[in-house]
């Protein structure tokens, strides 16, 4: 057993079985939902008449659109908005550090929606760069399991982003939910989650994620 | 025939003192429960988060620049109630470090709305309202489910991000924007902030 390092006074340890846990609060991320499943986008046009996960400050703005897939693959870019072909038309694309190959194992170009990791459907943590670099074995794309100590909840779930550097305890707004933490009355990832260090999560790296019958790419970071 | 006339009139003096105190006592029970009120709105808790992202310098092309989002946050002081002409408000008011804001948010008494009147007033230094403030609807929130929280976009300064930045985030992260939540739920009432 070995210390990884500490956040906010949390530690985050290596347990001697490889595995790596910590306790935390749980702030929500709403990033690579994309309606790939039929639930809301995580940003949109301000015009868009639909619900969304996030407020569009998150997203960006004119000149500098860090939140949301650009034409020119940059901040400087102009939006890409959903087709009518796409899964959720007329919604920008929020983009995950996990990214998921085609069903033939090819990768997809970054405009595509289904490049990344539905929040809105798929239980997924976010992890602080520390611990990207502090094992050995991969991330992202590894098994996780988060569970909810005040509701004894818990779920599989998969290493999909990375956070601030500062910053431990993130999960999807599907994860939110599948433990019983609060989300947000009209941008759930926005106002939802717990600051009281009530979460435990534990990591499981090289070992590629299975959630709802998915298996997650393991990818270099 | 001295110890029977003492006897009857501590009796009388004893009945006397009985009466005054059941009828003061009643009137006093009255007069409590006419300023009783019959509602009180629930606790609630405001927090003021400042959401930001991180620049991933070591991002290869291709990959994601920007970190998921996240947020520091500054609570307002705990709610109280304020009772005036039998009906009981309830309030939060104050301000946090790092918005040269002043807050108030009310719960009102239920009327004719089952749910109550809700009020949030924000002004500026000058005591002028913030833009968007103040903003008064029937009270959205529930003490539980998805309606527990709601959030209140905060307009700020160059000055005051510029300013948020440099004091309250670190090197590579920038301010997404600033929101004021009101929350009812009990995670959200019993957190706690750093000193």
């Amino acid at each position: 057993m070995g210390k990884i390092g500490t956040i906010n006074d949390r530690d985050i340890i290596e347990q001697d079985d490889g595995s790596v846990t910590f306790t935390a609060g749980a702030t929500l991320d709403g990033d690579g939902a994309n309606g790939q499943f039929g639930q809301p986008p995580c940003y949109a046009p301000a015009s868009f008449h639909g619900p969304t996960l996030d407020v569009l400050g998150n997203a960006g703005h004119p000149g500098n659109w860090y939140g949301v897939v650009t034409d020119t693959g940059n901040e400087k870019g102009t939006p890409i908005v959903q087709k009518a072909a796409d899964p959720y038309p007329g919604a920008y694309i929020s983009a995950t550090s996990l990214h998921l190959p085609d069903n033939d194992g090819e990768s997809l170009p970054s405009s595509s929606p289904f490049k990344y990791v539905d929040s809105a459907t798929v239980p997924f943590i976010v992890v602080p760069p520390m611990i990207l670099k502090g094992v050995k074995p991969i991330v992202l794309g590894c098994r996780a399991i988060v569970t909810n100590s005040k509701t004894g909840k818990s779920t599989e779930a998969v290493v999909a982003d990375v956070g601030p550097h500062n910053h431990l305890g993130e999960i999807s707004v599907a994860c939110a939910k599948a433990i019983g933490i609060p989300t947000g009355t009209t941008y759930p990832a926005n106002s939802g989650g717990v600051s009281s260090p009530t979460i435990q999560y534990q990591l499981f790296p090289g070992i590629p994620a299975v959630v709802n019958g998915v298996t997650y790419p393991l990818q270099h970071s | 025939m001295l110890n029977s006339y003492v006897l009857r009139k501590s009796l009388l003096t004893f009945s006397v003192v009985l009466c005054c105190d059941f009828l003061l006592g009643s009137r006093s029970h009255v007069a409590f429960a006419a300023e009783e009120p019959s509602y009180t709105p629930p606790p609630f808790a405001c927090e003021v988060r400042y959401h930001f992202r991180e620049h991933l310098r070591d991002a290869e092309p291709g990959e994601k620049s920007v970190s998921a989002p996240a947020f520091e946050r500054e609570g307002l002081p705990a709610s109280r109630v304020v009772i005036s002409d039998g009906l009981a408000t309830r309030i939060v008011e104050g301000r946090v470090a790092h918005l040269p804001y002043q807050f108030l948010v009310k719960i009102g008494p239920k009327s004719n709305s089952e749910v109550g009147t809700f009020e949030i007033s924000v002004l500026d230094g000058s005591g002028k309202p913030v833009t968007g403030f103040p903003q008064v609807m029937p009270n959205p929130l529930t003490k539980t489910g998805d309606s527990s929280r709601k959030e209140f976009e905060l307009p700020v300064t160059e000055a005051v991000r510029t300013n948020i930045e440099k004091t309250l985030l670190k090197g590579d992260q920038f301010l997404t924007h600033v929101d004021l939540i009101v929350g009812m739920d009990e995670d959200f009432i019993s957190q706690q902030f750093a000193k």
